[in-house]
């Protein structure tokens, strides 16, 4: 956990005086994203001279150790812009203490909207290039409005994208918190200041989590403490490409980590709760223009048999003999589907030997990307043909599936020696 | 002659009397030692056993990749293998007490040996822990990077790093308590020479096919064929 006097550290950079009170804080955790951080933070400005003018607004880039020239687009606009801050070190010297660059630059951003007593603070991604002025709009209102603590964005998508979410973070977010969080990993998110007063109390983000789930980290917090969350349509997410992308194996390790992290953290919460409910929408859906991209699952399935073939071992540690059995029967298939069930209750496994320590969990969670992708290719395969709105469907049925199996999680998590089919 | 007889019967019995006499003790105290160091060894094994138990070593160990140990121990429980080790060692140090009380020259240079060696001992076992250890978790890795990379010789690859580091290991053990010195140092040579050579022909011929589709892109200056376009966030 992250001690009083880092805090005090933390609060100490802030290189700017802001002004002494501001009804909207929009932040942007700009380390390292000097290509795209000066579009994100015009797009911003524009949103609340539009929408906002007549309230009282301050816009923050967050940045702790940018080492590619981000600072110094920042300063440029800032010439040009009263309203913007900048907060991070005095120096330029990159920052690279615990905890995270994502978690320290997101806490200064919560702290600067807690000085001003914001009544609403935005999280934006200084990567995405698709941003619209009026995105700040539809996260303000329904906090300004509505008296919602927290709005989580939906992104049109093609719909074979974001397969993490749908066929992992979603279902599972669901049928843990009982709350129907569609794209829980949205990267964008608005906060009542009841909820950032909250987050700076409990230290939500004094731990170190990954930049692609400290939104899931955030969600989860937000319904175990009972606020009220809600959802707003918003455009395609375009996100600039990394100049050093993950691989799909870190990528999967560092969205479940902190994912099973908040199981392990929530346990009395969850563990209590039956079925879910839907959370309130606000704004229109929007429809993605152009044709999805080609996926190969013949290519992904042939992943999955070598896991099958080489990791028998490894997955031992993890899964009962009948799923392990299943997997086998599975393997022999050139196109098998790797059923809803079986697939649900894998995913709960890996909670359980994620929480068990039953080994190095970084190979655990590696371990699960041959199985995600026999997931995928099932998907892949029934809904490359179908239109979005069947697509949507599945994965609603998908996430039923984990619902109806949650007795099982619960028995193993309970007894995991005792309850091992 | 008579009393001739008589003398030479009494010397005789007399020298058997005094050597059974010199002899009974020294057998009664390797007995008692033997008893005694049984019945001590039982306890500590006893005691080890339940500690162990309720550390609930034998999950523990194979959590932590002694899966080698498991299959080495009777009844596959490394715990039933450690209280036995350590009733066996009490038992031994037992016989050598009591054999030192026949004033035998031998035992007493046999246990000082014995003390002497332990410190080394102790290390060598300690490095061939640790190897195995390592052995476990970079096999391990080598093989879920490998499989996700979609590399077909995965088991081969992480065969060679456990072999590679357990040859490590034993070798450094061996040198550390002296035993076979030069010859070991040659064979740990040869060995690992002849696992990497192995490895990198193994390699070389199954991906051969890989590695000149690359170059003759390279030559014909053609890009890479695209990934899925997938995204998977």
């Amino acid at each position: 956990m992250h001690d009083s006097t880092a805090s005090q550290r933390i609060s100490s950079t802030v290189a700017t005086t802001a002004p002494a009170t501001a009804e909207i804080v929009v932040g942007v955790p700009s380390c390292n994203h000097a290509a795209t951080v000066a579009q994100v933070l015009r797009t911003a400005q524009a949103g609340l001279g539009e929408f906002f003018s007549g309230h009282g607004s301050l816009l923050v880039s967050a940045d702790v150790g940018s080492s590619d020239g981000t600072r110094g687009q920042v300063r440029t606009l800032r010439a040009e812009n009263p309203l913007l801050r900048e907060l991070g070190p005095a120096d330029d010297a990159p920052d690279t203490t615990s905890p995270g660059v994502e978690t320290r630059e997101l806490r200064m951003i919560l702290e600067q909207a807690h000085e001003v007593h914001a009544r609403a603070c935005l999280v934006l991604d200084a990567s995405m290039t698709s941003m619209g002025a009026d995105w700040v709009a539809q996260l303000a209102r329904p906090i300004l409005d509505d008296q919602f603590d927290m709005v989580v964005p939906y992104f049109a998508r093609h719909k074979l994208d974001g397969a993490i979410s749908k066929g992992i973070v979603y279902p599972l977010t669901r049928a843990l918190y009982g709350k129907r969080v569609r794209q829980p990993l949205g990267s964008v998110f608005a906060l009542s200041s009841r909820l950032v007063e909250r987050f700076l109390a409990r230290r939500v983000w004094d731990i170190e989590v990954s930049a692609l789930s400290a939104d899931a980290r955030a969600v989860s917090e937000t319904i175990c403490a009972d606020f009220a969350l809600c959802q707003v349509f918003l455009g395609p997410a375009e996100h600039a490409a990394s100049a050093s992308p993950l691989d799909l194996s870190s990528i999967l390790a560092a969205v479940l980590g902190s994912v099973f992290d908040e199981m392990n953290h929530n346990v009395s919460y969850w563990q209590k709760v039956r079925g879910s409910e839907p959370v309130r929408w606000f704004g229109t859906p929007v429809e993605i223009a152009g044709n999805p991209p080609p996926v190969d699952a013949h290519k992904m399935w042939e992943s999955f048999r070598l896991g099958c073939r080489t990791l028998q071992e490894v997955w031992s540690a993890v899964l009962p003999p009948a799923t392990l059995l299943a997997l086998k029967y599975l393997a022999r298939d050139d196109a098998a589907t790797l059923a809803d069930d079986l697939w649900a209750r894998i995913v709960y496994d890996f909670a359980l030997g994620y929480r068990l320590h039953v080994m190095n969990r970084g190979h655990l969670l590696r371990a699960l990307t041959p199985l995600y992708l026999g997931w995928l290719a099932s998907f892949v395969r029934e809904m490359s043909a179908a239109p979005s709105q069947d697509v949507e469907r599945r994965v609603q049925q998908l996430s039923m599936v984990y619902e109806a199996q949650k007795p099982y999680l619960i028995s193993r998590w309970r007894w995991p020696d005792r309850f091992n089919p | 002659m008579w009393d001739q007889i008589k003398d030479a019967l009494y010397g005789a019995t007399h020298r058997v009397v005094v050597g059974v006499a010199n002899f009974l003790p020294a057998l009664l105290a390797l007995v008692l030692a033997v008893l005694l160091s049984s019945l001590v060894g039982w306890l500590l094994g006893a005691l080890v056993g339940v500690i162990l138990r309720a550390l609930d070593c034998d999950k523990r160990l194979q959590k932590w990749g002694f899966v080698v140990l498991a299959e080495w121990s009777p009844k596959n429980s490394p715990t039933l293998l450690l209280r036995k080790t350590v009733t066996w060692t009490v038992v031994v140090l037992g016989w050598l007490v009591g054999l030192t009380a026949f004033g035998a020259g031998v035992t007493p240079q046999l246990i000082v040996n014995v003390v002497e060696s332990l410190p080394n001992l102790g290390t060598a076992i300690v490095l061939v822990l640790l190897g195995v250890l390592l052995a476990r978790f970079l096999s391990r890795a080598v093989l879920i990077s490998a499989v996700n990379m979609q590399i077909h010789s995965a088991r081969l690859l992480s065969l060679a790093v456990k072999w590679l580091v357990l040859v490590f290991a034993a070798a450094m053990a061996l040198d550390h308590l002296h035993v076979g010195g030069e010859i070991v140092r040659l064979g740990f040579a040869i060995l690992f020479g002849g696992i990497v050579l192995a490895v990198a022909l193994a390699i070389g011929l199954g991906s051969k096919e890989i590695v000149s589709r690359s170059w003759e892109r390279q030559a014909h200056g053609k890009d890479e064929p695209p990934e899925d376009a997938l995204k998977h966030l």
